[in-house]
């Protein structure tokens, strides 16, 4: 009974501290579907205390073995979304730094045209 | 008999990377001047802290990259470029002043063959006065070796960045280019891609100034990143979706 309390007060504060997030604009909508999945776990453990001991018996492995593995397996598994977005984050603001670069020597063409055409000498930079 | 236009009659551009290159830059682009009068020079100064953009002589372009991308980010700004301004050719050549400019021709007139849509500049495809340490030059066998059992064709300096592609190269590299370790990814992709890409034997200089980007002590260390690198290229699609972001 009380590893089913100490699990439920975890999974909630989890929630707790998503909803905080995502309230304060600190957390996409998105993710917090992410925190929701890592309080799945606590949810089941809360409903089902023996669940690790019961996979445990049936793959006859050590029960710290089976718990280190679902764990371990888990927060792979949240980390490898976590630098998936990442790199897609990544990906576009390199774009929009070549993106800037180019556009800003665009500009600078720009400016230097229409001071030519004014007669006017552009601001001095290289080109 | 190819129905290509001579490359020499193209529209080219040069396209230099430059990160931190103030001590080399400007006899770069002037050399470049003297030797390839018909093909505009863009400098891609690479988040540089050193002033590298101020020392550029006026008749090259220089895009100023915000902060530092790295040599694919910085290689790729110079294709979006050229791509956006309907370049038909480009020839890659390091800020550093290795690669003669007076070789360029070299490239250029492989490339004019037609039967090839991108031009690598080997140091070691001939015997030459190019040296290198025992380490390095096993390195680059080793690469080599790699590139040979995943592509089927031998390269003997896939290391190389001085080159020379098409246009529709141009174009899939301003949608796409490797960032972790370009020069050989972008061989391996190229030929997942069916372009068809060749060596030819040039003269290179030892580096004028700076640091070079791979150390004598990152070197086995590095060959073996890049040999995970090229492995996980061959189970990725040859040219991925960008999640691109237009202007």
């Amino acid at each position: 009974m009380m590893l089913t309390i100490i699990l439920l007060l975890i999974g909630a504060m989890i929630s707790a501290l998503a909803l905080r997030s995502l309230h304060a604009g600190r957390l996409k909508e998105r993710y917090v579907v992410l925190f929701v999945l890592v309080g799945i776990p606590f949810v089941a453990l809360a409903i089902w205390p023996d669940a690790v001991g019961t996979v445990a018996a049936k793959l006859e492995i050590e029960y710290p073995t089976v718990l280190l593995l679902g764990v371990t397996t888990f927060f792979l598994l949240v980390n490898l979304k976590l630098l998936s977005i990442v790199s897609m984050h990544e990906q576009r603001i390199t774009a929009l730094a070549q993106l800037l670069a180019i556009v800003t020597d665009e500009r600078d063409d720009a400016v230097a045209e229409a001071a030519a055409s004014r007669g006017s000498s552009p601001p001095s930079s290289p080109r | 008999m190819t129905t290509d236009p001579p490359p020499h009659r193209d529209r080219g551009i040069v396209i230099i990377p430059a990160y931190n290159e103030a001590d080399s830059i400007a006899a770069v682009v002037d050399e470049l001047a003297a030797h390839a009068p018909d093909l505009d020079v863009v400098v891609i100064d690479d988040g540089s802290t050193d002033g590298t953009a101020g020392r550029v002589p006026p008749s090259a372009v220089v895009l100023r990259l915000p902060f530092n991308v790295g040599i694919g980010g910085a290689m790729q700004t110079g294709y979006r470029y050229a791509a956006r301004h309907g370049y038909d050719l480009a020839v890659q050549v390091d800020g550093d002043g290795q690669h003669r400019p007076d070789q360029i021709a070299v490239l250029r007139d492989r490339l004019a063959q037609g039967d090839v849509d991108v031009v690598i500049g080997s140091r070691f495809l001939e015997p030459g006065d190019y040296t290198q340490t025992v380490a390095r030059a096993a390195g680059a066998q080793l690469l080599g070796l790699l590139l040979r059992t995943l592509t089927g064709q031998r390269f003997t300096d896939c290391t190389s960045g001085f080159r020379a592609v098409r246009g529709p190269v141009i174009e899939a590299f301003a949608h796409w280019y490797p960032d972790d370790y370009p020069e050989p990814e972008a061989v391996l992709l190229l030929h997942r891609a069916k372009f068809r890409v060749t060596e030819v034997a040039v003269a290179m200089r030892p580096r004028t100034a700076g640091d070079s980007s791979i150390s004598f002590r990152q070197g086995l260390f590095y060959v073996i990143k890049v040999a995970a690198a090229l492995l996980v290229d061959t189970l990725r699609m040859p040219w991925p979706q960008r999640r691109e972001v237009s202007p």
